[in-house]
């Protein structure tokens, strides 16, 4: 039953004060900006031109077998170009065939196999190419996109920003099992190698086929687990490296398929016309952007995700996620990973829990034989308890953060930080507590007198320590930063990295009394001994990351004092302004207390090396550079074999920033009216950009 | 009592603030460039603005947009004309409105020049108005997005000290990374929002509780 609401619209609208804006509590910006309104070309999507061949298009006639392998092909690649920012109805849903036979399965009866059709109407001629070829070929991209969107819906990547899931309303299949589609395809497998077995064409539509027939099995990967220590994993890795071929052997075949006639009309911008679509006019994105590359990349990624296999201690995995992090990734990929990583059961690769998994992180790390987790005392345990359920949480989203986009990876950091901030806390009375209450003693000898050891309260802090050190150079990495800000975010970045020696140095020291406490005891002094070596491992990566911001430091004050980087004169702010601003993320950080201003100005003033000094001490840092690299890539090469050669690349650039940085720095002689400075990022670690000196 | 709430600030909507001369690109005559806050009655200039950022951003704006923008902060917004044509050859639109409650956050939403006057100091000259009108207005900070290949934009808001804050991935349509700028201009804006007192403004509280009631009257009057 309807209303006329025509005269009470009316009625109402003549209340509305011309120049008065009525704001919903339910209705924002972002919802304004994306409301269509009708008669505005770039928004009321009723004002899209369809082209004759368009409007026409009959998803019925008989299409010859090259014609299928064009609408194959294209359409798998509009999958990649959706998953590169797109949305479905400018790609994916944008062909004919695809539409059509969503829309017959979305308002068919059952909504099943049988309603998955692109014509209703029976068919005058015998038409197995589309009618089952094709229709096998949309079946599984759909099934294939619905999975993606799946995984955007699960939250582990940004809806919209990494993956955009909307489908105008239409279910992607999702009552149709796997299984069924899987029938289909194998089926048109075996009727092309019949039929068509000497055709070219063939081979490239079975190798599409036998692609989209894999990526059925894609969440079978998800759920595979990984078993610490020497257990062989129960799966063949070769399956990933099968499909791997077959990709690749596919985009080999580009520059044939980019011959291929286009069909005209089979990718329309209809279904924005036609279907519920809250977006703007959104002009298609060619298929032929998509090259295969990033379809060959997320197989890579998905076999490069299996090297986990190797594992033989929880720093492995903490190797593992930072390398992925480190590196960009197909969305996919990104979406997979943390599903991957951290099961719905709460485990880690489907083995120990991330309780668990945390406490032999810590324990590994620096707190073996502490007291917190030996101790029998009830009170304790339960204390010890709580304050690791609380850690664990935080480290949870810790471990969350590492797929995200690069963007939001700094994002989620700067949220974390504040948390094991607060942790440390905890961490420090709990300890204080067992040491004063219980008298679980726990010391180190610091300069000369007996302190408490606190491993509980030393872990969180390095690890607090590292999230703040990382978002600072993150920001590098991002192009956060002016010039004439480097100068203060490597100094402020450096006094992070020298609390972190201080405290990594602590930590050695305390395992070493602690190795000479249980000189008699093999059993602890392997364990012992394999925590100092992670120990030294990071005593290099930080010691090296010292040198090389010391390094740009150097470079900087020369290239300040010669007024080659100046700070520049603004009508609304002033520097200490800025510098207050950046320091802002740390501001309520009680541990390690932040720089203030007039300290910054008080290193500024300080006495600045001569060229003599500031190329002598150049020399120096290039040689503890040199000799930490060394280090870490000969311990990062005995990393069990996971992502060695990419853990090599990014230690790499590190030695090319600070060649990069030596070669192109401050020369005797230069001056600011005479030289500028130019960004150079290709080639250089993203921490570590090098300030060419150019001739203005 | 709404007209006159919004209307309170602007000075002389229809005499120019300020009036500036250069020499345009295509015609080597000096060109005189009038400076003026917008006058939310003038129909031809809003749909003269509108054409103006329709034509140059690449983001397409409803008209709800412009009205959220227009009709709550006419003050902020800025139009530069043609002295001599009267023709609109610019212009920034803008908001200020409290950050998580604590803080004053001005928001530069649109600007655009036409082509053949850019290179004339005109987007710097309205986004100069923009903040000092907001200075004016007590705001605290003021924040934007541009994108990160548009050099020149970035390069014109770093000159006045805007910072970049964020990168922002992927955020328009065109696919391009975003950076979000902010300009600091009190203490509140270099203290995390958690350690700062509530806003106490009178005047936003009323204007809030102005456009409540007015919703709430018509909701309650509505039988469907």
């Amino acid at each position: 039953m309807s209303t006329d609401i025509t005269q009470l619209l009316f009625a109402k609208a003549a209340k509305i004060p011309i120049d008065k804006v009525i704001k919903s509590p339910h209705f924002n910006l972002f919802e304004g900006t994306n409301a269509l309104e009708i008669g505005n070309a770039k928004l009321d999507t009723g004002s899209i031109t369809l082209t004759g061949e368009e409007l026409h298009f009959d998803c019925s006639q008989v299409r010859s077998l090259s014609e299928v392998l064009w609408i194959s092909d294209s359409l798998l690649r509009s999958v990649f170009t959706w998953l590169d920012n797109a949305s479905l109805s400018v790609t994916v849903l944008s062909n004919r065939y695809a539409e059509e036979l969503l829309m017959n399965y979305n308002t068919g009866k059952d909504k099943n196999l049988n309603s998955c059709l692109f014509y209703t109407s029976e068919s005058p001629t015998e038409n197995a190419l589309v009618d089952k070829v094709l229709r096998s070929v949309v079946l599984g991209t759909l099934a294939f996109c619905n999975l993606c969107a799946g995984l955007a819906h699960n939250g582990t990547v940004y809806e919209e920003e990494d993956i955009n899931p909307t489908a105008m309303n239409l279910d992607l299949l999702s009552l149709i099992d796997g299984a069924e589609i899987a029938r289909e395809i194998e089926w048109s497998i075996e009727y092309l190698k019949e039929n068509y077995e000497y055709h070219e064409d063939c081979d490239i539509l079975v190798q599409i086929l036998t692609i989209l027939l894999n990526f059925l099995d894609l969440t079978y990967f998800f759920g595979i687990k990984v078993a610490n220590g020497d257990k062989p994993l129960a799966f063949d890795i070769e399956i990933l490296k099968g499909l791997l071929k077959v990709c690749e052997s596919l985009r080999g075949q580009l520059d044939y398929l980019n011959k291929l006639p286009e069909i005209k009309g089979c990718y329309s911008m209809g279904i924005q016309k036609r279907l519920d679509n809250r977006a703007p006019i959104k002009a298609l994105v060619s298929y032929k952007q998509e090259d295969y590359t990033s379809l060959v990349t997320f197989v890579k990624d998905m076999i490069s995700m299996f090297e986990i296999q190797h594992r033989t201690e929880p720093s492995d995995v903490i190797n593992y996620v930072t390398n992925f992090s480190n590196y960009p990734h197909h969305v996919l990929s990104r979406a997979i990973f943390p599903i991957f990583l951290l099961r719905d059961d709460g485990s880690i690769l489907g083995s120990e829990n991330v309780k668990e998994f945390l406490v032999s992180e810590m324990v590994g790390f620096n707190c073996y034989g502490s007291g917190a987790f030996t101790s029998e005392n009830i009170i304790i345990k339960k204390k010890m308890d709580e304050f690791i359920n609380g850690l664990t949480m935080n480290y949870l989203e810790y471990l969350q953060s590492f797929n995200q986009n690069s963007c939001r990876q700094r994002q989620h950091l700067l949220k974390i930080v504040l948390s094991f901030d607060s942790l440390q806390v905890s961490a420090e009375s709990l300890e204080m507590e067992m040491e004063q209450t219980f008298l679980i003693k726990d010391n180190i000898n610091q300069n000369g007198h007996t302190v408490p050891a606190l491993p509980l309260t030393c872990w969180v802090y390095y690890k607090k320590l590292s999230i703040m050190i990382n978002i600072i150079f993150k920001g590098f990495h991002l192009q956060l930063y002016n010039t004439w800000e480097y100068l203060s975010m490597y100094w402020t970045v450096l006094n992070l990295i020298t609390n972190q020696l201080e405290i990594l140095q602590r930590i050695q020291k305390h395992i070493l009394t602690k190795l000479q406490a249980m000189k008699n005891h093999p059993q602890h002094v392997t364990k012992l001994r394999q925590s100092l070596g992670r120990v030294i491992n990071e005593l290099a990566y930080y010691r090296m990351l010292n040198s090389l911001t010391v390094l740009q430091i150097l470079n900087l004050r020369q290239l300040k004092s010669m007024k080659i980087i100046t700070v520049p004169e603004f009508p609304f702010s002033n520097e200490e302004k800025s510098f207050k601003f950046r320091q802002k993320s740390f501001k309520s950080i009680g541990v390690p207390p932040q720089p203030t201003f007039s300290d910054f100005q008080q290193f500024q003033g300080s006495k600045e090396p001569s060229f003599e000094e500031f190329k002598s001490q150049v020399n120096e840092l290039k040689k503890s550079i040199n000799e930490n690299i060394t280090t870490l890539l000969s311990s990062r090469s005995c990393n069990n074999g996971i992502n060695d050669k990419q853990c090599q690349d990014w230690t790499n650039l590190f030695k090319r920033s600070m060649v990069g940085i030596c070669l192109n720095g401050a020369k005797e002689g230069y001056n600011g009216q005479e030289y500028k400075v130019e960004v150079m990022r290709e080639g250089f670690h993203g921490f570590f950009p090098v300030l060419k000196c150019v001739k203005k | 009592m709404g007209q006159r709430n919004h209307l309170h600030h602007i000075k002389s909507a229809s005499q120019p603030l300020i009036q500036e001369s250069f020499p345009l690109n295509e015609h080597p005559a000096m060109v005189q460039i009038s400076y003026s806050q917008l006058d939310i009655h003038n129909e031809s200039d809003i749909k003269a603005l509108q054409t103006l950022i329709s034509v140059d951003l690449s983001e397409p704006y409803s008209i709800y947009v412009y009205k959220f923008f227009l009709n709550q902060w006419p003050n902020l917004c800025y139009i530069a004309r043609d002295a001599e044509t009267s023709q609109v050859i610019g212009t920034i639109v803008s908001k200020l409105e409290p950050h998580k409650g604590t803080r004053s956050r001005g928001y530069i939403g649109m600007l655009a020049v036409k082509t053949a006057y850019r290179g004339q100091g005109i987007a710097k000259k309205l986004v100069r108005l923009s903040i000092e009108e907001m200075i004016k207005s007590g705001a605290d900070e003021v924040m934007l997005e541009t994108e990160v290949v548009n050099a020149a934009a970035i390069r014109l808001y770093e000159n006045m000290g805007f910072l970049r804050s964020k990168r922002l991935f992927r955020y328009y349509m065109n696919q391009h990374d975003a950076f979000r700028l902010i300009l600091p201009l009190t203490e509140r804006s270099v203290v995390r929002s958690t350690f700062l007192e509530p806003l106490k403004d009178p005047a936003d509280a009323g204007k809030l509780k102005d456009d409540m009631d007015l919703l709430t009257a018509n909701l309650s009057t509505s039988s469907f």
